[in-house]
């Protein structure tokens, strides 16, 4: 009887902890406090720090290749490009090209704060990072979850879990990494000029324009036709306004089901081997740098646009081409407004960010075609 | 080392350029519906 007892112990997870695994737990614990007590991206901070949990029980074997449950949501939706396009779908549903399209000059500085990507890359590839490894590295600085998944699973997927809780983390302490720099970069009268009124965006041109897109960027980079397709159909339901119960769906009720399928199995990729390495502590550190010279750069671009424009554009606009959606905006309309609190700039910096979405998803198909 | 330099600037060049036809594509999108907007009031 003893030694049945014995041997029930024995298949018990108990002897097989290790101190790697506890380390796991102290970060899953810290990520859902994060997102409980702080509201740090909760949606996905949450799933991934439980995610973290459940990949790190001994013999539970939910990542268990072909057996174990998450193992099958990770192969099935990300392995398989499932869940980050559906994201996509979801968030095309989601976003207004309105102030684009009144203001298309700002397109540029989304292309203006991908150069943080391509710096970071530059970066890791020069401390040691692999290509591939560091083009994930990169794309971190695009601030866009979805894509830093997208593109971790294409070309390293041991990095995947940490590249993902980078992107998430940084992307949620937006407000306390951009203004600084934004300041730094600026002059008072810089961040208090006004923009132009916007002109008013025909129904129309809503329509073409996830239409004429998706033909465009699909064209020059086909590695973006996942992301790029489901995310201008998005918004095609959304404009076209005939079907709103599809873009109901999809704003909604799709959208949250597949960030919970999202969510888990990028936690449930993070078990103790992969994670407690030196790497990682770079991915962190690279991952911020991404972010503030992605800032930077837009930033910057925006000034250098200012050398050639008689209608002068507020600066600030630069930090929103970073695809933080709509956070980055909020933060340029809030020290524009320190400046001037009758300048409201949240409208003008939307365009730059969602155009950024767009340049973080062209920047991954990129690395894509050159490097898989 | 010096890949990574070709895809720096081959990857930065790329995303520039799909902005710029993006913004080709908007502003010719605008020409065209504004034009078709005036020929409609014309009619009305």
């Amino acid at each position: 009887m003893i030694e049945k007892l014995f041997s029930l112990f024995k298949t018990s997870g108990i002897f097989y902890l290790t101190p790697g695994i506890l380390v796991m737990w102290a970060v899953a614990f810290t990520l859902i406090y994060l997102a409980i007590a702080k509201d740090y991206e909760p949606l996905l901070l949450l799933p991934i720090g439980f995610g973290i949990i459940l990949a790190n029980l001994p013999l539970a074997g939910l990542m268990d290749p072909h057996e174990g449950l998450l193992w099958k949501f990770y192969h099935y939706g990300i392995q398989w490009e499932i869940i980050p396009p559906l994201i996509f779908l979801g968030l095309g549903a989601l976003t207004d090209f309105g102030p684009l399209l009144a203001n298309p000059g700002l397109i540029f500085l989304g292309a203006g704060a991908q150069a943080g990507v391509y710096l970071t890359f530059f970066a890791a590839h020069a401390i040691g990072f692999n290509l591939k490894e560091a083009a994930t590295v990169g794309i971190i600085g695009g601030a866009d979850g979805p894509t830093t998944i997208f593109l971790a699973a294409k070309l390293a997927p041991h990095m995947l879990g940490s590249c993902a809780v980078a992107a998430y983390s940084y992307m949620a302490l937006v407000p306390i990494i951009q203004p600084p720099i934004m300041r730094l970069l600026t002059t008072k009268e810089e961040r208090v000029i006004r923009m132009k009124k916007s002109r008013k965006v025909s129904q129309l041109e809503k329509i073409l324009f996830p239409i004429i897109s998706t033909l465009l960027i699909i064209i020059l980079v086909p590695a973006s036709a996942p992301l790029i397709s489901m995310f201008m159909l998005g918004n095609l339901f959304r404009e076209a306004k005939a079907v709103a119960r599809l873009t109901h769906a999809a704003q909604n009720e799709l959208l949250n089901i597949v960030t919970i399928f999202l969510g888990l199995p990028v936690g449930a990729t993070m078990n103790a081997e992969i994670f407690l390495q030196t790497k990682v502590i770079f991915i962190f550190f690279l991952g911020l740098f991404a972010f503030a010279v992605s800032t930077a750069t837009g930033v910057i671009l925006a000034k250098f646009m200012n050398l050639f424009l008689k209608q002068k554009i507020n600066p600030l606009l630069g930090a929103a081409g970073v695809s933080a959606v709509p956070m980055a905006a909020r933060v340029v309309h809030k020290v524009g407004a320190q400046a001037d609190k009758k300048n409201y700039l949240l409208m003008y910096a939307m365009g730059p960010n969602v155009a950024g979405v767009i340049g973080t998803v062209i920047a991954a198909g990129i690395f894509l075609t050159l490097l898989k | 080392m010096v890949d990574g330099l070709i895809i720096f600037i081959a990857g930065l060049g790329g995303v520039f350029l799909g902005m710029a036809l993006l913004y080709t594509s908007i502003r010719v999108t605008y020409l065209i519906t504004s034009g078709f907007d005036k020929k409609r009031k014309k009619n009305d």
